[in-house]
């Protein structure tokens, strides 16, 4: 069992099932948890302070959801983790720089477009979780996105 | 002096020019002037005349009368009698001396008083006659030419008149007749100057009421009461004051008529203005949504397709994985659709930068994309240089990846594929072109080139979302130009548009300096 956990909030159950279809996919030894909103991952977050779960080693975050969307979600989190105690990447179909702006300025350590690229997004958890990776295949010549 | 008085006569003749009055009144003067030197003159020279004509008479008849008083005497001899006809002629004070001579002419008598210095002397001659004529008091009182026989005179008597009384006499008229004249011209100058004034009152008047007008008093009226041609012209220009005033009123009324409509009129644009902007941010975020909404189920359709060919793509057969390719393949074209679509928003949206732009260099870069996007294709491009223009630089670029993207596109398959840039004039004006020797299209079709969506090519022919010209066209009219297509299917196709040329070039580097 591996101690590399990653959160993927996202409300679409297609996109949730093609994420982490796309995740597994990749050589990584790791637990893949999902939320659908942003009141149940705050939840899930928050069993780390009761003592019932860890905190996950990355969060993957779409932007638009109901409820608590990302932007309030993330500025929840980083209100008690700064960045390296709790990753987060951003995913949005949105252009809106403005949005993404926010979020930098809340503090994100990636931003993947959607469309989702692999190469992207492995490119992105090897410089963030790469410890935690027993093997990973060769990046692609590629630049990342955003990050 | 000369500067002075050229200086002088200048003003004088400036102030002619200027003033009517004056002129009026140099002319009354001169008039006048002339006139009375006329009358003094003539008056002069008559009383001239007359008064010596007067004394000459006046001595004559003395000359005459003391020959006759003398006769007697001189034929007698008698002397004391002589002396008495000559002291009886001495009596007139005109008469300096009297002389009486013999026949022989031997002085009989002379008297005479003491000469006087400013005195002229004129002597009159007359012959005493002899006892024969016995007509002699008639001949005396008629006969002008009564003079006496010289040979049957007994002697001759000679007055010596003093003449210069005629001249005082002369010189008081002319005293008398200055003064006159001095009295007469002043009271003619006095008269000419109110007789001017009294006639160039009204033109002054009818002047400042012109001027007052003219700084927009429009209720000025000219108060000249005469009947005659000034007051008829006072009358006239009081009535144009009035249709002025009133013409006024009326154009006063219509502009503020004219402004009320504007206003009305702007408040009517605006208002539909906003209904417009309202309406085109509708539609603006239809086609934003449209094309974001759009992208994310079909994200997950084409990620479904990639699972079911990666995971199931074994376990089907050809058809079925021609099945899947299909579905990417279409899902492809949906994604380039909706990227068409959002372009077309941006090229409405961009906020435009237009500067002096060198679309050579634009067109030069585009065409070397498009080879290394197809380096397999050989297409002779044919670019002019230098042209430039005052533009947008992102959307002309936009404009010529589609134009010159056309071109490419539709010339594939050729093997003497062309495509010319370049600029030409037409009628004047300068036009830029892009012309092919491609597939060409029917201008039967023409009205449908830059309808969104609408195609004239088969897509599997030519592939393309049928949104490119609309794009163009937006970006064309975005820099209010004009753009065309002269086309023949199988011959080529030529694409004309007209940019605003860079004449801001200097302007701007002004600006820059500053």
């Amino acid at each position: 069992m591996s101690d590399l956990s990653i959160l993927l909030v996202e409300d679409n159950e297609d996109d949730r099932f093609l994420t982490t279809r796309m995740i597994r996919k990749l050589p990584l030894d790791l637990i893949i948890e999902t939320a659908k909103n942003g009141d149940d991952a705050l939840k899930r977050i928050m069993a780390d302070e009761v003592g019932k779960q860890p905190l996950p080693s990355l969060i993957l975050l779409d932007l638009q959801l109901p409820k608590i969307d990302g932007i309030k979600f993330l500025t929840c989190i980083r209100q008690r983790y700064n960045e390296k105690e709790l990753p987060v990447i951003i995913l949005s179909s949105s252009d809106n720089r403005g949005d993404i702006a926010i979020c930098r300025e809340l503090g994100i350590n990636g931003y993947l477009s959607k469309p989702l690229e692999v190469s992207h997004l492995q490119l992105l958890l090897k410089k963030l979780v790469g410890k935690h990776l027993t093997a990973l295949l060769t990046v692609p010549q590629q630049g990342p996105q955003g990050g | 002096m000369p500067v002075i008085s050229k200086t002088f006569g200048f003003g004088f003749t400036n102030t002619l020019r200027s003033s009517f009055r004056a002129r009026l009144f140099t002319g009354i003067t001169a008039v006048i002037l002339f006139v009375c030197i006329g009358f003094a003159s003539l008056l002069f020279y008559q009383q001239y005349q007359a008064q010596i004509e007067k004394s000459a008479s006046e001595g004559s008849l003395m000359a005459k009368l003391l020959a006759r008083d003398v006769r007697l005497a001189v034929f007698a001899g008698n002397r004391d009698e002589i002396l008495q006809a000559a002291q009886g002629a001495m009596s007139l004070p005109e008469v300096q001396a009297v002389e009486i001579f013999d026949r022989e002419g031997l002085l009989l008598a002379r008297l005479a008083t003491p000469p006087k210095d400013a005195a002229r002397y004129s002597t009159f001659k007359e012959l005493i006659p002899g006892l024969l004529n016995a007509d002699f008091e008639k001949s005396l009182l008629v006969s002008k030419r009564w003079g006496g026989d010289p040979a049957t005179a007994i002697g001759s008597v000679h007055v010596i008149v003093d003449d210069s009384g005629a001249e005082e006499h002369l010189q008081k008229l002319v005293i008398m007749a200055l003064i006159v004249t001095v009295i007469f011209l002043a009271l003619g100058i006095i008269a000419a100057y109110l007789l001017a004034k009294s006639m160039t009152r009204p033109i002054t008047e009818l002047s400042a009421c012109a001027a007052a007008l003219k700084n927009g008093n429009d209720r000025v009226q000219a108060h000249i009461e005469t009947s005659d041609e000034l007051g008829q012209l006072a009358a006239s220009f009081n009535s144009m004051v009035e249709a002025i005033r009133l013409r006024t009123k009326d154009l006063e009324e219509a502009l503020e008529e004219l402004y009320q409509l504007n206003m009305k009129l702007e408040d009517k644009v605006s208002q539909r203005t906003s209904q417009l902007e309202i309406a085109n941010r509708e539609l603006e975020s239809f086609n934003y949504a449209a094309s974001h909404d759009l992208r994310a189920p079909l994200n997950r359709l084409t990620g479904y397709c990639d699972a079911l060919r990666d995971d199931y793509g074994e376990r089907l057969d050809e058809e079925g994985l021609y099945y899947i390719e299909r579905i990417a393949a279409t899902g492809e074209q949906m994604n380039l659709v909706l990227s068409a679509m959002l372009t077309l928003f941006q090229v409405q949206q961009r906020e435009m930068v237009p500067r002096p732009l060198d679309i050579s260099e634009l067109a030069n870069a585009v065409a070397t994309s498009l080879r290394q996007r197809e380096s397999d294709r050989e297409v002779q491009f044919e670019i002019q240089e230098s042209i430039t223009v005052y533009a947008d630089m992102k959307l002309i670029w936009l404009a010529l990846e589609n134009l010159l993207g056309n071109a490419w596109k539709f010339t594939k398959g050729r093997p003497d594929a062309k495509i010319e840039f370049g600029e030409t004039v037409q009628d004047g004006e300068a036009v830029c072109f892009v012309k092919d020797n491609g597939a060409g299209f029917d201008m039967a079709y023409y009205d449908k080139l830059f309808t969104p969506f609408q195609r004239l090519h088969n897509y599997e022919d030519f592939p393309g979302t049928g949104v490119g010209l609309a794009i163009v066209q937006r970006i064309i009219s975005r820099h209010s130009g004009r753009i065309w297509f002269e086309s023949s299917e199988g011959v080529g196709t030529t694409c004309y548009f007209t940019l605003q040329k860079d004449n801001h070039k200097e302007h701007e580097l002004v600006e820059g300096n500053a």
